[in-house]
């Protein structure tokens, strides 16, 4: 297994848990608004997206969902395929609700990985979000870079 | 908002194509897909009806390469414009860095235009976001259709871009005007990030 790629540090290593221990072929954590915070199992940043956008909706269709049905929104969703099966659900950390989605296989189960889940919750509850990530600004010169990297990916403007 | 990490060196933005119903907002993601390299974009998903009406939105992750080394990419999303998914629009719309406004040019759909363009800044405002300064680029789109059939680009700039932001014609369906829209919206959304660079400097 390989190690989680993370945006915010705070969470590499409650993912890499919950990785190992739930036997993730893969996963993501997010923002609701469906900008990621780590991955594992994904090699490709545009796949990841796409996983945080279909999550983020799936998300918010759930809960209206659950409000409509159930009077309250709906925490947990699992969808299970002819190999591989989806588990996403909300956590928090820090007073911040953020998602995830973890793809597993016969490896595992949805038992084992509700199990594992739930302690991966515990973990984060005591964590918070670091806000206060060292910046290093982009150097030189980055409108002409910009310009150039727009104009040979979308041609000049004016053409 | 822009998501600029530090520790990866990743710029993330998040534009939003928005219109009423039928304008071509799906169209103009459509072209950009076919038309960029495999290696400089992801898979396009579309969340559509069997009518191909967008029943959710439609997503395209497009890599603009490195900028002052910072890897940039973009996500391109559409709304559904039909009045009854004034949720997912507002859902789609969290986040977002930058909006292209794709106006249908049919003279007959003027009030449908001017009631997305109200919806846009009603949900925009609720999401805590100032119509008035977000990047924000117009698309007059069809204007390949019969010039009795359609409004001048004069007209509707005058009763649409109140603001005086960049506008294009556009004919999607053939990919007129598409990449000028999304270069212009690129430019204006990623050239807000150069200004605090530039400061701090």
């Amino acid at each position: 297994m390989t190690r989680p790629t993370v945006a915010e540090p705070w969470v590499a290593a409650p993912l890499k848990r919950l990785m190992d221990d739930a036997r993730l072929i893969s996963g993501v954590m997010l923002y609701p608004s469906g900008r990621a915070v780590g991955q594992f199992g994904f090699t490709n940043a545009a796949d990841v997206m796409s996983v945080c956008a279909l999550t983020s909706a799936i998300n918010a269709s759930a809960r209206e969902l659950g409000r409509q049905l159930d009077g309250k929104p709906f925490l947990e969703m699992h969808h299970s395929g002819a190999e591989r099966q989806v588990f996403m659900a909300r956590c928090a950390a820090g007073g911040q609700e953020f998602l995830f989605v973890g793809v597993f296989d016969r490896e595992s189960s949805l038992g084992v990985v509700e199990i594992y889940f739930e302690e991966f919750q515990k973990a984060l509850v005591n964590l918070r979000p670091d806000a206060d990530a060292p910046k290093v600004v982009p150097a030189g010169d980055f409108e002409g870079e910009l310009n150039r990297s727009l104009d040979a990916l979308f041609g000049p403007l004016g053409r | 908002m822009s998501v600029v990490n530090y520790g990866t060196r990743e710029i993330t933005c998040k534009i939003v194509y928005y219109g009423p119903g039928r304008s071509g907002k799906t169209t103009n993601l459509q072209h950009v897909y076919s038309q960029l390299p495999e290696e400089r974009k992801g898979k396009m998903v579309s969340l559509a009806t069997d009518t191909d009406r967008t029943l959710f939105f439609d997503f395209l992750p497009l890599d603009l390469g490195t900028i002052s080394g910072f890897a940039t990419r973009f996500q391109l999303y559409t709304v559904p414009g039909q009045v009854y998914y004034a949720a997912t629009r507002k859902l789609v719309l969290q986040g977002v860095d930058g909006v292209v406004f794709v106006a249908d040019s049919q003279s007959r759909q003027l009030a449908e235009n001017i009631e997305s363009l109200q919806d846009l800044h009603a949900n925009l405002a609720e999401e805590g976001l100032d119509p008035r300064t977000l990047p924000l680029v117009m698309q007059y789109n069809k204007r390949d259709l019969p010039a009795s059939e359609i409004s001048p680009i004069e007209e509707l700039d005058e009763t649409l871009n109140f603001r005086g932001v960049p506008h294009f014609g556009a004919i999607a369906i053939n990919g007129g005007g598409v990449f000028e829209t999304l270069r212009s919206i690129a430019s204006i959304v990623l050239g807000r990030l150069s200004a605090p660079v530039a400061k701090s400097t």
